[in-house]
């Protein structure tokens, strides 16, 4: 006699596609980028600045 | 129905490890999908600006959040959180939505502003400002400097163009083997330098709008332990709001045995966005 599973299992076709389903929906399809940090020199002396 | 798709899966999974260990593994049954989920919004937010280098470079880290409002949210102060997905050490990152209490997205969008760091963010006003805290805080060491706030917009489809919205002060800091646990800079109410802030995403500007706790016209360095400042410069970073300081600006060091020493800067300075301003070096003498 044939053994039941407890559950009617979706096949291996089935699970691919709703995991691409469930990831595309939790994705963001945009990437980013970012600035840029420069520096300048505060133009004084320490001695002039700071007291 | 609308699921966590992490969980669904999870669930076909388990079903399959279920039925493929026969039936007399009675004892499995606890699905891990609290584990997942808690381990995926626990890490901690942190994006590096890339010492060694000018103009330095911004790298997304792991853990790294940002926020995001669609145009076509309903309500004007929608925020959805995102996490770096993959790009962590590269100055380009891919975020997954994270769903936050069933957070949904609308269905779809011509355009959205961003936020960063994620969990500095507020909230919205419109599509035009983002909401932000400022951090009250000031760094040792430019590879210390923790979300530094940065802002963006990307049309439907485009990649984020994140801006910097603040600026930094460079305070190197000597010493005759002084020993300190706190810097305290103040602007003695002329400019707000922490607390909340609007941004407007198109020109860059920011406005102060309250403070939250503390005081909004200080930033603070409170090392874990005593640093002790020699003839080499110890190199201090404030994350500070784009303006022009004036005369008087004042720093306060907390040295070790209790007492403090103050240092008041006798000339203006202005921090713009985006810029590290090198200040003179800064003697500490007991």
């Amino acid at each position: 006699m044939e053994k039941k599973l407890p559950y009617e299992m979706p096949s291996v076709e089935q699970i691919a596609v709703m995991t691409e389903r469930g990831l595309a929906a939790t994705l963001d399809p945009t990437g980013s980028t970012t600035d840029t940090v420069s520096e300048v020199d505060y133009n004084g002396s320490s001695s002039d600045f700071w007291n | 129905m609308r699921k966590n798709p992490m969980a669904w899966i999870a669930m076909l999974v388990c079903g399959m490890a279920l039925s493929g260990c026969a039936q007399s593994e009675k004892t499995i049954g606890t699905m891990p999908v609290p584990t997942l989920l808690s381990a995926s919004i626990a890490q901690p937010t942190r994006t590096e600006i890339v010492a060694g280098q000018n103009p330095h470079p911004i790298y997304w880290e792991v853990g790294d959040v940002i926020a995001v409002h669609f145009d076509t949210d309903t309500d004007a102060t929608t925020v959805h959180w995102y996490q770096l997905q993959s790009g962590a050490g590269t100055t380009n990152g891919t975020f997954a939505h994270l769903e936050y209490g069933g957070d949904t997205l609308p269905a779809t969008y011509n355009s959205l502003i961003a936020g960063f760091s994620g969990y500095e963010t507020i909230s919205f006003n419109e599509n035009t400002e983002m909401v932000l805290e400022a951090r009250s805080e000031i760094f040792m060491g430019l590879d210390s400097v923790e979300e530094f706030p940065m802002h963006g917009t990307a049309a439907a489809g485009a990649p984020i163009a994140f801006r910097c919205s603040f600026g930094i002060a460079h305070i190197p800091v000597t010493g005759n083997n002084v020993s300190i646990t706190q810097i305290t800079m103040d602007t003695h109410e002329e400019v707000p330098v922490a607390g909340i802030f609007n941004v407007n995403v198109a020109t860059d500007a920011t406005t102060f709008v309250q403070s939250t706790a503390g005081s909004a016209y200080q930033i603070v360095w409170a090392g874990r332990q005593a640093v002790t400042l020699t003839d080499t410069p110890t190199d201090f970073y404030g994350v500070m709001p784009v303006g022009t300081y004036n005369a008087g600006t004042t720093l306060t060091f907390t040295l070790s045995n209790g007492s403090t020493i103050v240092k008041t800067a006798q000339q203006p300075f202005t921090v713009s966005r985006a810029q590290i301003l090198n200040l003179p070096t800064l003697n500490v003498a007991q």
